[in-house]
């Protein structure tokens, strides 16, 4: 039983033990680790040298991980930014690692910051280390994924309450087109449980099922790991029971939409004639399947005003440490970018929430393809 | 056979002629069948779908995927290994395939590849650390887990790989037709009443006791399971992924019965010490055995993808649990030398029937899960317990 114990522990482990980012080609481990002494020893010894009379700011971005592709562009887009608009960023990822954040946020406070932007690994906890910054005199800028019961100064996330609204009104219109009147089977299919990103999608889903009395949800199921095959055997049972008759799966990712496409194709049902699925992460393979008329919609998730509003943000936060965040928020709140005061179970945090992108058959090369996030042989396949 | 018991008490074969006594040493035995069974029995009653033929296609396709690794993760936890890397592997493959296809690769050669790359080559990673240097399994294939894992997310930079080739989705999705599955079946069938009406007649022959009660549960539990097969596969026939399955457990059953490595395999997990004394080359032996399990956990993870029509590098987490959970409910003992692969077998389909059987009835995710461990911790404990009877 000794192995079981441990191996459960493991799927953590698992988490934590992940490469180092890949991007660090940069000089050796030995001159960057002398560096960095010297540049504690020089912080310690002259605490505010360096930043003289010029408004230059020092602003710290802390990433949960490197390890999805997504974060690249996080990354990039954010450093760029702020150093455009005269920041220095210290940068640094914590390969999904609770601890090893808790680590570099220190380090970030004692190597001066003024600002940190932080998405937290561990959305529970993090309240913590904005107690730990504040105290210090420094401000935290959530990012993407919202600190839960715990103090924060300002938040920048994308509108994961719009997916879901966005995916309802798209299956709406779906059942307008191809039944004539909303009536039917909906299952939800989320992601995993207790995450506040799924829920805060499924919301949007769940509201549009109410408002039309004539959707019936058939079930709304979790999915540990937003695993596809879960979800590909979820979708298999489903259809069993009741004899292939259901009329629309609406996922958290696009990685659960690939499981139900598959468990449908089984059935000759993955075609949006037939059967109306959406995903949301605007996945390679879910935009294939809408261009062969697979599945209906996806949700592109913009990574760009996510990363220039927090880099504004951050920027703006320093050059105007007497600001209220409320204030700067309100600024931001104008075009597509939305204020909102939300509770998170310890306050009502100032948040400013970026759109997302419903994406259809029409939309693709407007979107995906002209922001070159996907090519256009990769979309709809350069040989044939 | 309803004799009384009045014969001295060295004839156990009159012992076991007792209805009783026969009846309990047959739930013992059999336990992990009987509990498959029941466990079919009452999902049927309670939800009218499950016992339908496009359900039990469903499950044992579902089976398949974890089953495969199970047959391999049974050799090695008879010879007191372990293999955590499993579920990582199936990622790993699963990605690997993709990409190959994805860059222009033949699809068979993709698949040869990635058998030998993420198969054989991490398995002889993994055997020979453990073997040579003697390290225990459970931490070399510890590190595999994570650094396979890391591969995968590393080769798709943690997106997910498509597939547009319509050959290799059919080889997790496509079936063998209703008639040569039929066949097939009828033709499996008979051949195993044959080969016990041989067994049988050989037994007679040299004079070796024959045990009727064991003889008319094998007898028994063939026709009932040809039933249940012939009546699934009348759905669409034979899953492709199901009849690979199907090989692979009959390959494995043979290999330890009938095989000299079979058989040392064996001998090492009741005393490696002893095994390496007699002669046998423990070195080798266990790179085979490591090579065995990572390949077909490659295979699966090959075989998931095609399902899913691509890859993403979260594919398999968790599978190791399964496997494992598959190998000890079917009797397979922790402490190593004893278990089958027909046990394994049952013990993934246990598995899949209270997954697919609490999904129908609607059993949140959370309390599978705890159901789930509990039924992993009865197995074993009563693989301690008659452990405890016996000596």
């Amino acid at each position: 039983m000794l192995k079981f114990t441990h191996h459960y522990y493991l799927g953590d482990i698992t988490n934590m033990a992940k490469p180092p980012p890949v991007n660090s080609n940069g000089p050796s481990v030995m001159a960057r680790t002398l560096v960095l002494i010297l540049l504690i020893m020089a912080s310690a010894i002259f605490p505010s040298l360096g930043m003289g009379a010029e408004p230059s700011v020092k602003i710290g971005f802390l990433l949960k991980t490197l390890q999805e592709e997504r974060y690249q562009t996080d990354k990039s887009q954010f450093i760029t930014h702020a150093e455009s608009l005269g920041a220095q960023v210290l940068f640094d990822s914590s390969g999904n690692n609770e601890l090893t954040q808790l680590q570099q946020f220190e380090k970030m406070l004692d190597e001066g910051v003024q600002v940190i932007v932080l998405q937290p690994v561990n959305t529970g906890t993090a309240g913590a280390l904005v107690r730990l910054a504040n105290r210090k005199g420094v401000k935290v800028v959530g990012y993407d994924s919202l600190v839960v019961n715990g103090p924060l100064d300002i938040m920048v996330m994308q509108d994961s309450w719009a997916v879901g609204r966005l995916q309802g009104e798209a299956m709406v219109k779906w059942f307008q087109q191809h039944h004539g009147k909303v009536e039917g089977k909906v299952a939800l299919i989320m992601g995993q449980p207790g995450d506040s990103n799924a829920a805060a999608m499924s919301q949007g889903v769940l509201e549009t099922i109410q408002k039309n009395p004539g959707l019936q949800l058939i079930a709304q199921i979790s999915h540990v790991d937003w695993s596809p095959d879960r979800a590909m055997e979820t979708t298999g049972v489903l259809l069993l029971k009741y004899n292939n008759k259901v009329d629309a799966f609406v996922c958290n990712n696009s990685g659960l939409a690939s499981g139900v496409i598959a468990a449908l194709d089984l059935e000759k049902l993955a075609d949006v004639e037939k059967v109306f699925v959406a995903g949301s992460d605007a996945d390679l393979k879910n935009i294939q399947y809408i261009v062969q008329g697979k599945q209906a919609v996806e949700i592109w998730k913009k990574i760009k005003p996510l990363a220039f509003a927090a880099a504004e943000i951050a920027v703006e936060i320093a050059r105007n440490p007497g600001k209220s965040p409320v204030d700067i928020g309100k600024e931001f709140g104008k075009e597509d970018l939305r204020f909102a005061m939300i509770d998170n179970g310890f306050a009502k945090i100032p948040t400013v929430i970026t759109p997302v992108v419903l994406i259809t058959k029409d939309n693709i090369d407007s979107t995906l393809i002209a922001e070159k996030v996907f090519s256009k042989e990769q979309v709809y396949g350069g040989k044939q | 056979m309803t004799n009384s018991v009045t014969n001295d008490q060295g004839a156990q074969g009159f012992l076991q002629s007792d209805g009783v006594r026969a009846f309990l040493k047959f739930l013992k035995d059999n336990g992990t069948l009987v509990a498959l069974i029941v466990l079919m029995v009452i999902f049927s009653f309670w939800d009218d779908a499950f016992f339908t033929p496009r359900n039990l296609t469903n499950l044992a396709r579902q089976t398949t995927i974890v089953g495969i690794i199970a047959v391999g993760m049974t050799l090695v936890i008879i010879i007191n290994g372990i293999d955590l890397s499993v579920g990582s592997i199936v990622g790993l493959a699963a990605i690997v395939v993709t990409l190959l296809m994805q860059s222009g690769v033949n699809i068979w050669a993709a698949i040869i590849i990635t058998l030998f790359l993420t198969g054989v080559l991490i398995g002889l990673w993994n055997g020979f650390w453990i073997a040579h240097y003697n390290i225990p399994p459970f931490i070399i294939t510890l590190g595999m887990m994570t650094i396979a894992r890391g591969l995968a997310l590393t080769l798709s930079k943690g997106g997910s790989v498509p597939v547009t080739n319509s050959i290799f989705s059919e080889i997790g999705g496509g079936y063998f037709s209703v008639t040569i599955s039929t066949v097939a079946i009828l033709v499996i069938l008979g051949f195993l009443l044959f080969s016990e009406y041989r067994d049988l007649k050989q037994k007679q022959k040299y004079g070796v006791e024959v045990k009727p009660q064991e003889l008319i549960t094998a007898v028994v539990v063939m026709l009932l399971a040809g039933g249940v097969t012939l009546y699934a596969f009348t759905y669409r026939g034979l899953p492709y992924p199901v009849a690979i399955f199907a090989v692979i457990a009959f390959i494995g059953t043979f290999i330890l019965q009938s095989t000299k490595f079979g058989r040392r395999i064996y001998a090492m997990g009741g005393n490696e010490e002893a095994a390496r004394l007699s002669g046998i080359n423990i070195f080798r032996m266990k790179l085979g055995i490591y090579c065995i399990i990572t390949t077909l956990s490659a295979l699966s993870g090959i075989l998931l993808a095609s399902r899913l029509n691509g890859a993403s590098p979260n594919l398999g987490i968790m599978f190791e649990l399964d496997a494992i959970s598959a190998v000890i409910i079917g009797g397979t003992s922790f402490s190593g030398g004893v278990g089958t692969i027909i046990g394994t077998v049952i013990g993934a389909f246990i598995i899949s029937v209270l997954n697919n059987g609490m999904s129908l009835l609607e059993v949140p995710t959370f309390y599978q899960l705890i159901i789930k461990g509990f039924i992993i911790i009865l197995a074993v404990w009563f693989d301690v317990l008659s452990k405890r009877k016996r000596g």
